[in-house]
């Protein structure tokens, strides 16, 4: 099983098949963990947003369409919109946590198989195409992305025009989009 | 790039792919989409900038026990789909198969007919009754897998058991009740009309939940599933989400 690709595999997870779930899960785990506590910033809420979505991708696994993207954008995704769930949940009433990069530093690192070394690279270099945006483009985007702010919330806790708010996304995002297309060989 | 009539969903597109539009904005703009080109894509662009994000993180690796707690559920899932595929009737129609049909996107709709019927097999597969022998190997007990409305509940699973410990509904996939809503159980004896019964729930974290059923369940003929006001009805106000012939 371990030698099958993502697509080969989801077949099988369709069928209802344990063994081919957990390969996915061994490759994929690393950087739903990361995502997850990025946004969550505590380990246990990420351990919980973790297995809610690993469990959602086995129950709908039907619904991979390889056309419309990898797994690992699909998975990522999941995680993505369960992790921005809980914390706008937890953090109705209270101010969201500002996320701790130091902290993160101090995480257990992930096993060094090949596959935690190559998400271990991906990460360092995304992160280098991430400063490559100018910082107050940066920061819109990451307080959307990583914190679940609208941009109308954004726009009132930066004291920024909406419309200022809003171009700053598109012109960040179209900038990685030519960042990243510049940087793949 | 000209060609764009509604500057103001244009300038949403960044907002959107990062999720952070307000939900009647995304709807405005997902309409929008439909009929405008330039900004489909745009929005392709935009989004492929954003897949940056999910991977800009500090790598760190989730607990065994996470792993541990996941295959558990999962392996108890898969057994009980299992054990409900018919063994002496031709193999019942997969959920590969299903996935193969979603896959084939631009029929989906004209097959409409023919999928649903596809569909009700699948439903048909899984609520196969398994009696006399549980999963934990009781000879005593019966536990019985529910049809699911995959058009109700598409991820739903569910089962009813009934052993020496009592009687139990054992779901996981359920959706919310909806909003001021909760689950009610019925249960139906020969033709008469649906009883309701004091067992009201909400689905916890993954759409699971285990609901302690009244004992007269034994002697019901199917029970039922429906979403009802949160003080629970004394007639059914929608379609079961899901029944259990016992």
């Amino acid at each position: 099983l371990c030698r099958l690709g993502d697509e080969e595999l989801m077949r099988l997870v369709a069928d209802m098949n344990p063994d081919a779930f957990e390969v996915v899960y061994d490759r994929h785990c690393t950087a739903a963990f990361s995502l997850a506590y990025r946004i969550c910033a505590s380990r246990p809420a990420a351990d919980d947003v973790c297995q809610e979505a690993f469990l959602a991708m086995w129950r709908s696994a039907g619904g991979f369409d390889p056309r419309l993207g990898s797994l690992h954008s699909w998975v990522l995704s999941i995680v993505h919109n369960r992790a921005i769930d809980h914390i706008r949940r937890a953090t109705r009433h209270t101010d969201r946590q500002v996320f701790d990069e130091q902290a993160a530093e101090q995480l257990p690192a992930p096993d060094r198989t090949d596959e935690a070394a190559v998400r271990s690279a991906e990460a360092h270099d995304t992160r280098l195409l991430l400063d490559r945006i100018p910082a107050e483009q940066r920061r819109v985007i990451e307080l959307a992305f990583y914190s679940g702010y609208t941009h109308q919330e954004i726009a009132r806790m930066l004291k920024l025009p909406l419309g200022t708010v809003k171009g700053r996304m598109k012109l960040g995002l179209s900038k990685l989009h030519t960042a990243m297309a510049g940087a793949t060989p | 790039m000209n060609g764009c009539t509604e500057p103001r969903y244009r300038e949403l597109l960044g907002a959107h792919a990062l999720g952070a539009c307000p939900p009647n904005e995304a709807a405005g703009l997902a309409e929008h989409l439909r009929h405008c080109r330039v900004c489909a894509q745009e929005l392709a662009k935009v989004s492929s900038g954003r897949d940056v994000l999910f991977t800009a993180v500090h790598p760190a690796a989730p607990s065994p026990a996470t792993k541990h707690a996941l295959m558990q559920q999962i392996r108890a899932e898969a057994t009980l789909f299992e054990a409900a595929r018919p063994r002496d009737a031709k193999p019942a129609p997969s959920r590969a198969a299903t996935w193969r049909a979603k896959r084939q996107a631009g029929r989906r709709w004209a097959l409409g007919p023919a999928l649903a019927l596809a569909s009700v097999l699948a439903v048909a597969a899984i609520g196969g009754v398994l009696a006399g022998r549980a999963l934990n190997g009781s000879e005593a007990a019966k536990v019985v897998a529910a049809q699911v409305d995959e058009r109700l509940a598409p991820d739903a699973r569910a089962s009813v058991e009934l052993d020496g410990d009592g009687e139990r509904l054992v779901v996981a996939g359920l959706p919310p009740a909806g909003r001021d809503r909760v689950y009610q159980v019925w249960l139906r004896s020969e033709r008469e009309a649906p009883r309701p019964t004091d067992a009201l729930f909400s689905p916890g974290p993954g759409g699971s939940a285990a609901i302690e059923l009244p004992a007269d369940v034994r002697d019901a003929d199917e029970l039922l599933l429906t979403s009802e006001p949160a003080a629970g009805s004394k007639l059914p106000t929608r379609e079961p989400v899901l029944t259990a012939t016992l």
